[in-house]
């Protein structure tokens, strides 16, 4: 009777649960020796989203955790908010921008909605320090429901004398 | 008298050596870029082809609209081979047509654009449709969008590809 009990239970919480989808998200690079993870947000900090900035100690950051799998699971119909993490142990600055993301397979793209980094800005990624950007992916009710897809983001390094020669305007300042 | 004309040829090259290299760097600064529009529909029942639009158009970009005879819109030329040229910081209108060749509607949306070289990504802006939406062609009638491109002063490549992918929303 217990197990009948703990079993309707069950389903009954399954039925609750909103449909999400596991989506992947990849990074390839141009002259940029750093790598992007994504990270999920400390639940206690308010958060918001686009906050872009740099900390020297995780302990004192917005940053809970690395996922070092780089997938999220993303609810249906809700946003999902989490943070893109550039660990840089040099003592080099280095600058990037983002290619538009792609999709794959391309028609996951309808109803999603990604406030990520490809947005035209420049950014810089101090020396000794980790670089997080509070972005948020949303899938609302255009979304065609794939279970898996990928969101690829291409990042191209920059020259610090290229950007405050060409791009200077377009870099972002916390 | 002899050196006053000999002065006077120098100071002739000398105007003609600035000229030649305020030219130079002029052709230089307003290099032209040629984009190349690329849309791939699928096994879509579709159409899909591209005009210029005049700039009268500048406030009506990201409008959508249906006609099925009468097109009354500014076109300048058509773009046969999808491509457009334009200068540093200079703006370009196009229209995107979709003739639905089926008896039934056809809601449709269209994937983010990739961009050839990826890296030429930030020399330019482009207002096209790919922006998660969903849009639906009516049998045998034209399905238009109104776009921009928008090329950036700092924009040194020659030669952009920008590719569509346009898939059917089922559901």
């Amino acid at each position: 009777m217990l197990y009948f009990l703990t079993f309707t239970l069950f389903l009954a919480q399954a039925s609750k649960a909103l449909p999400s989808s596991d989506v992947k998200i990849t990074w390839s690079y141009e002259n940029f020796p750093l790598k992007i993870n994504i990270a999920e947000v400390a639940e206690e900090k308010k958060v918001f989203i686009s906050e872009t900035n740099s900390f020297k100690n995780i302990k004192d950051s917005i940053i809970k955790k690395k996922l070092t799998d780089n997938i999220i699971r993303a609810e249906h119909k809700t946003s999902s908010p989490f943070a893109l993490l550039i660990e840089n142990t040099t003592d080099q600055d280095y600058y990037f921008f983002a290619v538009p993301h792609e999709l794959n397979p391309h028609h996951a793209s309808a109803g999603h909605y990604f406030e990520c980094l490809c947005n035209g800005r420049v950014f810089m990624v101090p020396a000794n320090s980790s670089w997080y950007r509070i972005v948020r992916l949303n899938l609302n009710d255009s979304f065609q429901k794939i279970k898996k897809f990928e969101i690829n983001h291409k990042i191209v390094g920059l020259k610090k004398n290229e950007v405050m020669l060409n791009y200077k305007d377009r870099l972002y300042v916390p | 008298m002899k050196s006053c004309s000999i002065t006077k040829i120098d100071c002739m090259f000398h105007k003609y050596l600035i000229f030649n290299i305020l030219l130079f760097f002029g052709l230089l600064c307003n290099a032209e870029t040629v984009f190349n529009l690329k849309w791939h529909s699928e096994n879509l029942p579709f159409d899909v082809k591209t005009a210029r639009a005049t700039t009268a158009v500048k406030r009506r970009v990201g409008e959508t609209g249906t006609f099925s005879e009468k097109l009354n819109l500014p076109i300048s030329n058509q773009m046969p081979d999808g491509k457009i040229a334009l200068n540093n910081s200079e703006n370009g209108y196009v229209y995107l047509f979709i003739k639905n060749n089926s008896k039934k509607n056809i809601r449709f949306s269209v994937a983010p654009h990739s961009t050839h070289p990826g890296a030429s990504a930030l020399g330019f802006v482009f207002n096209c449709l790919c922006n998660g939406h969903v849009y639906t062609a009516k049998p045998n009638q034209i399905w238009y969008r109104i776009m921009e491109l928008k090329n950036d002063s700092t924009n040194r490549q020659k030669d952009i590809e920008l590719t569509h992918h346009i898939f059917e929303i089922k559901k």
